[in-house]
C-alpha cells in the first residue's frame, strides 16, 4: 500500500477505499467524514456523518436535526477505526469545531487539512501540525500577495470609523459561521461592549458558539430596529443581505466587509464597500508555506484555491506537488454569497 | 506616507462625499503643516513631481521575488505598482516611514544613482498601503478622485484656508455651492446626455452625469460630474426613467434633442483642451452640477463655439 492509494479523487470528492468513506463529499454519500460546518464542506443528505460535536451542531442548525440518518461524534485527538483505516481528528483553527482528518493505513499517513489558518483566533482551537506522507492542503489565498494583517488592527479601523462617524450605523458583511463570531470576539477584546445587531442565521450560530463555551457578549436582532436604535452601532450580517437587513430609515449606513480578498484594491472597489477590512479565516501565503515547511510532507496535494503558485513554490523546494482542483469548494469570503 | 496612504485608500472606497470630506479633514488635523500642504496639492492634482519609471522599482523587487510568483501575482492583481507593494518582503526593525515632505524633497534633490537605494529604504520602512501609495506617487500614476469640491480651493489658497474650515464645509449644500469669487469660476447651461448610478446596490445612489453642449443640432459631451444632492438625484432619475434611449451596461443615454432635453447648470474651474481625441476637443475641469432647469428650453444650452471662445480667452 502506497500513501497515494489511501485517498482517491472521485466525482463525489476524496474517497478512502479501505474505509469506504468520503472526506467533505460534494455529493450525497453513504459515509461522510466532515472537516467543518461551512456549507461547501458540510452538505445535507449523507447516510452517516462523522464530525466533531460542534460541526454536527452547526449542521443541525443549518439543515435540521435529521440532516443524516446517523451521526457520530469525533473528539480531537481520539482515533476511530473505519474498515482498515484509522481516522483521527486534529484542530484546524478555521472555525469552531473545524478539524484536519488524519488517516493512517498500514503505516502510511495522509492528512486532509480542510480549511485552516495559523493566526490567533479566540473562538476556536489552534491548528496542530501533524507529520505525514501526504498533506492535502487548501490554497484559498495561495499567492504571495496575500499577507493578512493582524485582525486586531483591522477591527481597530472599524472602531475608529465609529468614532469618526458616530451618527451612522456600520454594517459589516461577514460570513455567518466563523467570521461573524471571530469579529464579535475581537470587538469584545478591543473593549467594545455595545450590543451587536445580527440577522437570525448569524444569531443562532452565535448562540451555538456561546453554548459551546465561547463568550461573545450581547447580541440583538436587527429585526424591527430603526435608525434611532442602530445609529453609531455595529450590524453584522451576510454581505449580500445588507439591503434586506438595514432599516429603510438607516439607509445611510456605512458598509464594511471583512474578507481576505479585500487586500486587493480591484476586489475592494468592485464590491462597493466603504470600509474594507482584511480579516480571513484562511491561511495566508506565509501561513501556508510555513505550515508546509513545518510538516515536511513527502507529497503535497492542493484541494482548491490559487494553487498554481503554491505548487510552483513547493516544486522549487524539491517537493512533489499536485493540484486536485476539487469543484464546489471555496464559497466563503465572496461578497455575492 | 502610511497615514497619507490610508487616507487615499479610504477616499477611494468611501461612497458619500460628505464622509470623504470628513476623512480628509481628520487627516489634515493629524499631520504637520508641510505634509498638509503637500497632501492637498497631490489630491488636487497640482503637484508636479519628477517621476521614476515603474521598471526601476520593479527591478528592486526582482532580486527578492521568484519571477514566476511575480507574474502569477500580477495576473491576479492587475496593476504592477500594487503587485510590487503587496509582494515587497516586510523587514523587521526598519526605519520610520518617510513623511510626504521627505519623499518630495528627495525626489527633487537626489541624483540618479542615489535614488534607487533611497526608494528601497522607503519601501522597507512603509507598510503595505504606504508602499502602494509611494510607488503610485513617485511613478506618477496616483490618481485620486476626491469628489470634494473644496480640495482645489484649499490647495490653492492654503495660507488662508485652515483645515478646520473643511470640517464645516462638508455638508452637501456647501460642497455644491459656487466656489469663492477669487476663483472666478464659469457656469454654463448644459444638456444632460448620460446617467450612471455610481453605487448599483444603494436604493438612492449618487449619479454620474455626462453633459454636453450643442454643435449645430447635436449634443457633444464636454464633461462629467457626480451628483449627491437628494432632490436633484430624484429629478434626474425621473427624467432618465422616462427618457432612456440607450443602455451601455450601467450607463443610460437619455433623450437629448433640441425639442426635448434636461438642462443642467454646471460650474467649472476652467475649460481645457483634451489630450485624447474627443468629439468636442475641450472639456470642463472640476465640473460640478449647480442646479437643474427642468423648465428651460433645450436650445438655451451653451454651444460648442461659445465654449471654445471661452477656452481660448483663459
Amino acid at each position: 500500500m502506497q500513501a497515494a492509494d489511501i485517498l482517491k479523487l472521485t466525482k463525489a470528492g476524496l474517497h478512502c477505499e479501505v474505509g469506504d468513506f468520503f472526506v467533505d463529499p460534494v455529493r450525497k454519500v453513504d459515509r461522510a467524514v466532515i472537516t467543518h460546518g461551512h456549507a461547501d464542506h458540510a452538505r445535507a443528505g449523507h447516510n452517516t456523518v462523522l464530525a466533531t460535536k460542534e460541526t454536527l451542531a452547526v449542521m443541525a442548525v443549518r439543515y435540521g436535526a435529521n440532516f443524516a440518518q446517523s451521526q457520530q461524534v469525533a473528539r480531537y485527538g481520539e482515533t476511530v477505526q473505519i474498515g482498515d483505516a484509522l481516522v483521527t481528528f486534529k484542530p484546524a483553527g478555521h472555525v469552531l469545531g473545524s478539524a484536519q482528518i488524519v488517516i493512517d493505513v498500514k503505516g502510511k499517513r495522509v492528512v486532509v487539512s480542510g480549511d485552516y489558518k495559523r493566526a490567533a483566533d479566540p473562538t476556536c482551537s489552534p491548528f496542530e501540525p501533524t507529520n505525514c506522507d501526504i498533506f492535502i492542503t487548501e490554497a484559498t489565498f495561495g499567492l504571495p500577495i496575500f499577507r493578512h494583517p493582524n485582525a486586531a488592527i483591522e477591527v481597530g479601523r472599524l472602531l475608529q470609523s465609529l468614532v469618526l462617524f458616530p451618527d451612522r450605523p456600520h454594517f459589516v458583511g461577514a460570513y455567518s459561521l466563523g467570521k461573524a463570531q471571530r469579529l464579535a470576539a475581537l470587538l469584545r477584546k478591543a473593549g467594545y461592549h455595545d450590543p451587536l445587531f445580527v440577522d437570525p442565521a448569524t444569531e443562532s450560530l452565535c448562540a451555538l458558539y456561546e453554548n459551546h463555551g465561547v463568550p461573545l457578549g450581547e447580541f440583538s436582532s436587527i429585526k424591527n430596529q430603526t435608525a434611532a436604535t442602530i445609529n453609531g452601532k455595529i450590524v453584522i450580517g451576510p454581505p449580500s443581505a445588507r439591503e434586506k437587513l438595514i432599516p429603510i430609515d438607516a439607509n445611510n449606513a456605512i458598509t464594511s466587509f471583512a474578507s481576505g480578498w479585500m487586500r486587493v484594491r480591484k476586489r475592494a472597489h468592485q464590491s462597493n464597500i466603504d470600509l474594507p477590512l482584511i480579516i480571513s479565516d484562511h491561511a495566508d501565503w506565509s501561513e501556508l508555506t510555513a505550515t508546509i515547511k513545518e510538516i515536511e510532507p513527502g507529497e503535497l496535494w492542493v484541494t482548491h484555491g490559487e494553487e498554481q503558485a503554491l505548487i510552483h513554490w513547493a516544486t522549487t523546494l524539491g517537493m512533489k506537488a499536485r493540484p486536485l482542483a476539487i469543484k464546489g469548494y471555496g464559497i466563503e469570503d465572496t461578497p455575492s454569497q | 506616507m502610511n497615514r497619507f496612504a490610508e487616507l487615499v485608500d479610504r477616499l477611494s472606497t468611501m461612497a458619500e462625499p460628505a464622509l470623504r470630506a470628513k476623512l480628509l479633514a481628520h487627516y489634515l488635523e493629524c499631520v504637520d503643516e508641510m505634509d498638509r500642504s503637500i497632501a492637498l496639492s497631490i489630491l488636487a492634482g497640482d503637484l508636479k513631481l519628477r517621476t521614476v519609471k515603474i521598471n526601476l522599482i520593479r527591478g528592486l523587487l526582482d532580486a527578492r521575488v521568484d519571477p514566476i510568483l511575480f507574474s502569477l501575482s500580477n495576473d491576479f492583481v492587475g496593476d504592477v505598482a500594487e503587485t510590487i507593494a503587496l509582494l515587497w518582503p516586510t523587514r523587521h526593525g526598519a526605519n520610520k516611514d518617510p513623511t510626504l515632505r521627505e519623499v518630495v524633497e528627495a525626489l527633487s534633490t537626489l541624483g540618479r544613482s542615489e535614488l534607487p537605494r533611497r526608494i528601497e529604504t522607503w519601501l522597507d520602512a512603509t507598510n503595505d498601503s504606504g508602499r502602494w501609495a509611494l510607488i503610485k506617487l513617485i511613478s506618477g500614476t496616483l490618481r485620486i478622485k476626491t469628489g470634494i469640491g473644496a480640495v482645489s480651493e484649499m490647495a490653492r489658497g492654503q495660507t488662508r484656508t485652515s483645515p478646520a474650515s473643511l470640517v464645516h464645509a462638508h455638508t452637501q449644500s456647501q460642497l455644491f455651492a459656487p466656489t469663492e469669487k477669487r476663483q472666478r469660476p464659469g457656469t454654463i447651461d448644459t444638456i444632460l446626455m448620460y446617467v450612471e448610478r455610481i453605487n448599483q446596490r444603494a436604493r438612492k445612489s449618487p449619479l454620474r452625469c455626462t453633459f454636453g453642449v450643442w454643435q449645430d443640432a447635436e449634443a457633444v459631451p464636454i464633461g462629467k460630474a457626480d451628483l449627491q444632492a437628494d432632490d436633484a438625484i430624484e429629478a434626474i432619475e425621473k427624467f432618465a426613467t422616462e427618457h432612456t434611449i440607450n443602455r451601455f451596461g450601467p450607463v443610460r443615454e437619455v433623450l437629448h434633442t433640441t425639442q426635448q432635453a434636461l438642462i443642467i447648470e454646471v460650474a467649472f474651474d476652467s475649460v481645457e483642451k483634451t489630450v485624447r481625441r474627443t468629439r468636442a476637443g475641450i472639456a470642463l475641469q472640476s465640473a460640478r452640477i449647480i442646479s437643474l432647469r427642468p423648465n428651460a428650453n433645450p436650445t438655451q444650452a451653451c454651444t460648442l463655439s461659445a465654449l471654445e471662445t471661452l477656452a481660448s480667452s483663459t
